[in-house]
Parts: structure tokens; sequence; C-alpha cells
């Protein structure tokens, strides 16, 4: 490489990461200041004009949220339902892999397109028939009547299955000669030959449901069995607006997610770009 | 046994495994959509649905010949499905590429634009309820030091759906990046390469060689990102209760800012019209069965391999 050539070079790096500082500081500003105002005291928050750091620095926000508003509670709400809705995701996604590429019966292809076309079909479609069905069999107000619409993933059967389609059809004739039972081969072969499809499905069910804002919304009245986006959106239902909570309130449900993503960043952006899966 | 019902042993595994999801398939999809197929035909009683009267396409006719607020959040989700389209394709695309020859910090500029995608929408969406706030809000302090008129962004009628289309936008930018960065690093390197022994600059490769490359994932993702904007819920909802006082319902002010979704729940959950609200939300259903549909058919030629 001549000069310059040399000198081309490092011009246009310098200029690619001039453009995408400025970017990120579109991405990175609004958290900054939701982070910045979480720490200032209820009247700091409304002054105008605004302060960019603390003058007072306090973590009575924090405090209010979680001791006087309960936000522990919908904490562990949207734990409970996540996990719940993660679990029954991976399992149905799994089991339906492996009975779609690894027998053979009559309807197998009808059924799979039915299952697929779930996608088709947008949740506003859906929403107020099984909102009243499942208010009419009793389970408003109810972790089940949270997790059970949400529990099977039509993307996640599809995803898995294209993951099980390389697993050897001679592997499960060799285990099924041994006599080994159809559940011994889902766990011992199909699940560890698939985990990387199983797991993928299982971060992106789990924020996915964790973000969930419009089942819970049509489900729950109880104020105890809010989930975490239930309860920072009704934050925003008041008359007068606390903006010292919705700001400490939007900060604690991006926390989690900000500190999964820092630790995991390589393994989520594999996912993504392998899958196009949605979040 | 006789023939036509016979149950091979072999095949009992599979029916133990589908019938369960099958079920599930048919009372949390099938039989809610097709309820509401019904519904939007009919007039709905409230006190007991079974009496509903067939009433035919009534529900459409009216929607379409009387009824403003459809009016408004029909135009109102078309707006947001282009001008969401239209930023995240592009602007993702200029991203990709300028991250695509970087040295160094790609990994931190990613995680920069990718967070957003990761937060829950109704999180950002209050988050920037706030940031838009006329009297301390970040924005208005920003338009102030540069010199510029502060706005009333969401409690304004002409401005609300724009500030909610925006912040879609803003947190739906990283997806496109990296989905159009990871296409841009796996285009097979002999056609830059021959294009750059050709003489050709930077900026014709971009556009002569990379994109349309690249043509096929710059399709796929915006029909992907037209079908997910087209029935998005959660920003309006929790963005649009502060306008013009209006109090408890979103959509505000006044219902200059409904779109479709938010339609389907405000006649469903408020007004108690079930039958007004699944006519907005079949026709809903029609539009994203034919964009889907058009997606499958543009994923075809990958399969085909």
């Amino acid at each position: 490489m001549g000069k310059g050539m040399k000198k081309r070079v490092f011009a246009g790096q310098t200029a690619r990461h001039f453009v995408l500082i400025l970017a990120s500081l579109i991405f990175v500003m609004p958290f900054l200041w939701m982070f910045l105002s979480s720490f200032k005291p209820a009247l700091e928050i409304i002054k105008i004009p605004p302060t960019f750091f603390p003058e007072k620095f306090t973590l009575n926000n924090y405090k209010t949220i979680f001791e006087r508003l309960h936000f522990w509670r919908y904490f562990l709400n949207s734990i409970v339902v996540s996990l719940a809705v993660t679990t029954v995701a991976m399992f149905t996604s799994s089991l339906a892999g492996f009975v779609f590429t690894k027998f053979d019966f009559p309807g197998r292809e009808l059924i799979f397109i039915i299952f697929l076309a779930g996608l088709m079909i947008p949740f506003a479609v859906i929403v107020l028939p099984m909102y009243l069905f499942v208010s009419k069999i009793g389970l408003q107000n109810t972790y089940l009547g949270m997790v059970l619409p949400l529990c099977v993933s039509p993307f996640g059967i599809f995803l898995v299955r294209q993951f099980m389609e390389g697993i050897p059809m001679e592997m499960i004739e060799a285990a099924r000669i041994d006599g080994a039972s159809n559940m011994w081969i889902y766990f011992r072969i199909m699940i560890p030959l698939s985990s990387a499809g199983i797991g993928g499905v299982g971060v992106f069910t789990f924020l996915w449901t964790w973000n969930q804002l419009w089942w819970p919304l049509m489900i729950i009245s109880k104020q105890d069995m809010r989930t975490l986006p239930l309860a920072i959106a009704a934050l925003t239902f008041q008359h007068a607006k606390r903006y010292d909570m919705i700001v400490t309130g939007a900060a604690i449900a991006i926390v989690p997610v900000m500190l999964v993503f820092a630790f995991a960043q390589r393994r989520l952006i594999k996912g993504v770009t392998l899958t196009g899966m949605k979040i | 046994m006789a023939t036509g019902l016979l149950i091979k042993r072999k095949d009992l595994f599979p029916i133990a495994v589908l019938a369960p999801i099958a079920v599930w398939y048919i009372l949390f999809m099938y039989y809610p959509m097709g309820y509401s197929i019904w519904s939007s035909l009919h007039l709905w009683v409230v006190e007991n649905p079974a009496k509903s009267t067939f009433v035919g396409l009534k529900n459409y006719i009216d929607m379409f010949t009387t009824d403003p607020r459809f009016k408004k959040a029909l135009l109102n989700t078309i707006i947001y499905v282009i001008t969401k389209s239209a930023v995240v394709i592009p602007f993702g695309l200029l991203l990709a590429s300028l991250l695509e020859r970087l040295k160094r910090g790609q990994k931190f500029y990613i995680f920069a634009v990718f967070l957003p995608a990761l937060c829950s929408a109704t999180a950002i969406g209050i988050l920037f309820t706030y940031l838009y706030q006329p009297r301390f809000g970040l924005f208005n302090e920003i338009l102030k030091i540069l010199g510029l008129q502060p706005q009333p962004f969401l409690s304004s009628s002409k401005q609300a759906i724009f500030c909610v289309i925006f912040t879609d936008a803003w947190q739906y930018m990283g997806l496109t990046t990296i989905i159009f960065f990871a296409g841009l690093m796996n285009l097979p390197a002999v056609f830059v390469e021959a294009a750059r022994v050709d003489g050709a600059g930077p900026l014709r490769t971009f556009f002569q060689i990379k994109i349309p490359l690249l043509g096929h994932t710059i399709l796929f993702l915006t029909v992907y990102t037209m079908i997910n904007a087209f029935q998005f819920f959660d920003f309006i909802f929790v963005m649009t209760s502060t306008g013009g006082g209006t109090g408890g319902a979103a959509g505000g002010p006044g219902y200059s800012s409904y779109i479709l979704s938010l339609l389907v729940y405000n006649e469903g959950m408020l007004r108690l019209q079930i039958d007004k609200a699944t006519s907005v939300a079949t026709i809903m259903l029609l539009i994203v069965m034919a964009l889907t549909l058009l997606q499958f058919k543009l994923l075809r030629p990958k399969w085909e391999y």
C-alpha cells in the first residue's frame, strides 16, 4: 500500500467514526437522559429549563417505585409469566420439530402449514374473542390466563424444524434398532443436536413475553397481577403525570435488558441475523 | 379394527405430540379468528352474543361511509407503514455500510444502535413521552439550543402520530442495521473485488454492485417491516393518551392519532362494540395475509438452492 493510499484509508475511517458517533448519540442520548433523570428529585424533573446532571442526587425515586408502588411484585409477575411461556414454547417447538422431521404420517405437510399460517394472523384479530373466551372460563387475573394464549410459538416450531431437518435419519434409525424409545431419542439426540435453535427460541420467546403489553392489558385488572410493562404503562394513564415515576419505571424495565445484552451481545446478534426472528 | 379408522402404532407418538398443540391452535388462534369474522357480519348483542342478528356487510359499509374514526385510523396506518419503512430501510442500510468497512469499534456502535430494539416498546414509549414533554422535555431543549421554535409534539393533533412513528423507527432501526450489516458481510468478495479492479469507486461499488446483490434482503425486510408496522399497538397506546386532555383513552388529541390496531381496542374494550371492532380486525387480517403471502413468495428463491 502506498503512502497516499494509507492516508486515504485513514481519512475514510475517521469520517466513518465521525458519522457513527453522531448516530450513536441519537440512540444513546435518550437512555442517558433517562438514567440521569431517574436520580433527580421530583421537583428538579419538572424544572424549567431542565438540568442535565442531577443537582441533588437521590435514590428516592427507586425507593418509592419499589416500595410504595409495589414494583417488586410486578417484576416477579413478569418473571413468572415469561419463564412459564418460554419453557412451554421451547418444549412444544422442539417436540413438534421432532415429529415434523423424523416421522412420516398422513397429513404431515398440511398440519405444518396450518401451524405456520398462525404467523399470518394479527393479534388484533384474535384479541377480543380470546378475551371473551378466557374471561368466560374464569382465567381473568390469573397467571394461567396470561400464559396459555402465548405459550405456543408458530415461528418457534418453524425455526426448530429447520434446525432438526439437518439431523440424519440414520441416527434415529440406529437408535431405534438399539431399542431406544421416542422420548429417549428426543432428549438424547434431537435436543442436543439442535440446542442452538432451541436456545434461540428460548431467548427470543423470553424477551418477547417480557415485553408483552396488549394481552396482559386485556386480561389483568387487579393491580397485584400486573406485569412490568402493564405497570409502567399504567403510570401514563393518570391525568396528572408523575414524570419522576415514569422515567424511573422506564429505567427499571430497561436495565435488565441492557445487562443481558452487554453479556450476550455476540450470541444475540448472531441469533437475530441467522433467524431474522422478531422480538 | 376397521381399516378406515386404523391408527398405526408408530403414529401414536406424533398424535400424542400434535394433538395438544392442535387444540391450542383451535382455541387460541383459529376459533378466535373465526369468531372475529362471524361477529363482524352480525349485530352483536352484548348480553347474549348467541342472539346476534346477521347483518351481512353492514358493519363494513358503515365503517367506510360514516365512521370518521375509521377513515382517520386507516389513513394514519398507511402513513405509519410508509413513513416507518421509508426511514428504517435506507438509514439502516446507510449505518450498516458505514459499519461494514470499519476496522475498530464495530461492537460498540452495534451495541448502541441495537439496544433500543431489545427494550420493550412500552418502556421506550413512556420514556419518549417524557422526552417529548413540551415544557421540560429533552427535545424542546435541543430545539432551543439550535435556536428553533419549541414544538407541542404529542399534544398537537398534527404532530402526535409522527412523534409516535419517529419513536418506533428509532427503536426499530437497530434491527434493519444489523440484518443489512450481516448481508453486507456475506456478499461474495469476488464481485466487490472485480469492481475495484475495474476502477469503480466505493460509491459506485455500493450502488451498482452491493445494492443489487442485497436486493432480495432489502425487499424482504421492507415487507417484513410493513407487516410489523401495520399491526403495532404498544407505542400508540402508551404515548397518545397524553394529548389534549382526553383523559383515559389513547389515540389523542381527539382521535387524531388513531391507527387500526388502536381502533380495534378502543371500539371493543371501551365502547363494547365488538361487531365494529372485529370488522376493523378482519380488514387487518386480509391485508396482513396478503403481505405475508408476498413475504413467503419473496423467501422462496432462497429455499430453492
